[in-house]
């Protein structure tokens, strides 16, 4: 662990806490309405779709606003997918998508996980990439923004279950939040040196005298709203990795940045628009203390590097001349500081862009970013998801101590009963429930041994990380499994739209009910939610809710592998 | 059968059997993978009817009680 790491990992920390509040109470002004740059765009859209500002919604047809919307959507893409080949802005006459990847891709992106068993460069179609997928980039970042504003307004009002206007709210957001942020973002990246283009692949001779194709493409308007989304999809098979995705330090920086950017600024969002801003920074200060706490524990393990290696005389020790620690799978510009840092930012967040390849991190070193997941990526997490999901831990911590005390607990003025908490539960178990179902079919099925090439807990972990990831809307691989086959595409497509929707349901309730509920006076019974106590709890429920949900398939994984691996054994 | 019914599913059968046997178009893939998402999301449309009951039942367990 060298001092230019450190330096890393706390000058992006204070990017990320410079960037919260500014950002923040921009986005509050965006979806209370009051910010109207785009006036005129914003009104004109309103009358083509035929939307009503100011029908303030009931929960139940907010979401299935959100529903008819992602369906549709997936569908489109879908249908396009499959006929790009006849389409235009095809210059490498690729052929329609598959039917079994058309599905998962379209769930995938219509999801924001951006899951992708293809090689983007030499599978999708300028159109496809143009106007579907970066649609989606846009659309369901938008939507998974809506979901946790819903869910904030519920929690911040009593409007009788009325969340607000699903339909504005997916605009405002597009046009004044992600939109003008990719557009800057885009040519920072360019002017960095991330191609944009729509140009024929070019075929170059290398030093060695060996021909070699380098695709070409819109990479850096992709590239932008892929981190400032969450979504994750490259536009190359190599993602953030790739020299034409991520050529300097610099656009490394700023990927991770845009990545934290908005979930970070939300919890202060969040905070003024329950008029507490201190149990805005209480959570961020929680989602910060698991971040650091991640980014910790895979940078030590990656810079100790594997004791195999260590004992056939390899180097592993840090120098001026040597990065030390594992190296592989790592891209030697960017060092093991820096690739443990980004894996920890896009598993917090629900990105999945990597700059390392996952499967050959340590067994440690690739827990944290699978545990990350698990916990249902609310360390920051993804735009909207990653807020939404910390509050439903929120009503959990506030109930457990209301137990405590032996009081109805209460969360900023609204009694939490019998109600919230089935929403909660429902919320909690469906992704765990779906993740282990599927991992555990997969690794007894023929169909999904088939896709597995390493033997032993580190198959189990591939298998692990990817339901994790699909079910999680990351979309990060650990790329040791063959996932473009029937089973794994359509288990994995069916693995997203559950870990999206069968969550972002019972949100949406738990806001609508909230919302029902009359405010009550705060007294000396009432938790406090922005003291250090309440840090403290908070992280304590969510690492005890993780735990004792993914210990026991983390055990036969990346834990045996571990101890396999300092005993000197290979699986 | 009534003979508007007759000649819809006639054409509908007619339809499905040209995009399934004609190469380079639909798939049986296709049909199961589209009717699939419509079928989940129509399920994900219940589910809301769910949880909105669920609440109402709690709502009044806890007023009752």
């Amino acid at each position: 662990m060298t001092v230019a790491g450190w330096v890393q990992i706390l000058f992006f920390s204070a990017a990320v806490l410079v960037i919260t509040k500014p950002l923040g109470i921009y986005m509050l002004r965006v979806y209370d309405g009051s910010c109207m740059w785009l006036r005129p765009l914003e009104q004109w859209l309103y009358r083509l779709g035929g939307v009503d500002p100011a029908d303030d919604q009931h929960w139940t047809r907010y979401a299935a606003s959100l529903l008819l919307f992602s369906a549709a959507s997936m569908l489109l893409t879908y249908l396009v997918l499959r006929l790009q080949g006849v389409l235009p802005l095809n210059p490498q006459h690729f052929g329609g998508v598959a039917d079994r990847q058309a599905f998962e891709t379209a769930a995938s992106f219509t999801t924001n996980t951006n899951w992708q068993s293809y090689a983007g460069e030499s599978t999708m179609s300028y159109l496809s990439q143009m106007t579907q997928l970066a649609f989606h980039n846009f659309a369901s970042a938008a939507s998974g923004m809506c979901a946790a504003m819903a869910l904030a307004r519920g929690i911040a009002r009593r409007s009788g279950g009325r969340l607000g206007n699903f339909w504005t709210d997916l605009v405002r957001g597009t046009l004044y939040l992600f939109l003008p942020l990719s557009v800057l973002l885009a040519l920072l990246f360019v002017q960095q040196g991330v191609i944009q283009n729509v140009a024929h692949n070019i075929t170059v001779t290398t030093l060695e005298g060996v021909r070699q194709t380098l695709a070409m493409g819109p990479v850096a308007s992709q590239e932008a709203i892929k981190q400032l989304g969450t979504n994750g999809g490259g536009f190359f098979n190599a993602n953030a990795a790739h020299p034409f995705e991520n050529p300097t330090p610099l656009s490394d920086f700023f990927s991770m940045l845009a990545i934290f950017a908005i979930p970070a600024a939300l919890t202060c969002t969040f905070g003024r628009m329950v008029k507490s801003p201190r149990h805005g920074w209480a959570l961020w200060t929680a989602m910060y203390t698991l971040f650091l706490g991640g980014v910790v524990i895979t940078w030590a393990a990656e810079a100790r590097g594997n004791p195999i290696h260590a004992s056939h005389g390899v180097d592993v020790v840090a120098s001026d001349f040597n990065p030390g620690g594992n190296m592989e799978g790592k891209e030697v510009r960017f060092g093991i500081a820096n690739s443990a840092l980004y894996a920890v930012v896009t598993t917090d967040a629900s990105c999945g862009a990597v700059n390392a390849m996952l499967d050959s991190f340590t067994p440690l070193g690739g827990l944290v970013p699978m545990v990350n997941i698990q916990l249902g990526e609310l360390i920051f997490g993804g735009v909207g998801s990653g807020l939404y999901g910390m509050l439903i831990m929120v009503v959990l911590t506030v109930f457990i101590a209301g137990l405590m005390v032996g009081r109805t607990p209460e969360y900023l003025g609204k009694k939490i009963q019998a109600r919230e908490i089935q929403m909660a539960m429902l919320y909690v178990l469906a992704l765990p429930a779906t993740i282990l179902l599927l991992s555990a079919a997969s690794s007894v099925l023929p169909a999904g041994l088939a896709g597995v090439h390493n033997r032993g807990p580190h198959g189990l972990s591939e298998i692990l990380y990817a339901f994790s990831s699909t079910t999680g809307n990351n979309g990060s691989a650990f790329a040791g499994l063959a996932g473009a086959t029937y089973y794994y595409n359509t288990a994995f497509g069916t693995a997203t739209l559950i870990g999206r929707f069968a969550l972002i349901v019972p949100v949406l309730a738990l806001g609508g009910f909230l919302a029902e509920k009359q405010p009550v006076a705060q007294s000396a019974g009432t938790f406090p939610v922005t003291t250090p106590l309440f840090v403290i709890l908070l992280v304590s429920v969510i690492l005890i809710i993780g735990a004792l949900t993914f210990f026991p398939a983390l055990a036969l994984g990346p834990v045996v592998e571990h101890y396999l691996l300092i005993s000197g054994q290979i699986v | 059968m009534p003979h508007g019914a007759c000649f819809h599913a006639v054409f509908m059968r007619e339809a499905l059997s040209f995009a399934l046997t004609t190469p380079g178009s639909a798939s049986m893939g296709d049909v199961l993978y589209v009717t699939g998402t419509i079928v989940f999301f129509v399920l994900m449309l219940a589910y809301v009817r769910g949880c909105a009951r669920l609440g109402r039942d709690a709502r009044d367990e806890s007023e009752l009680s």
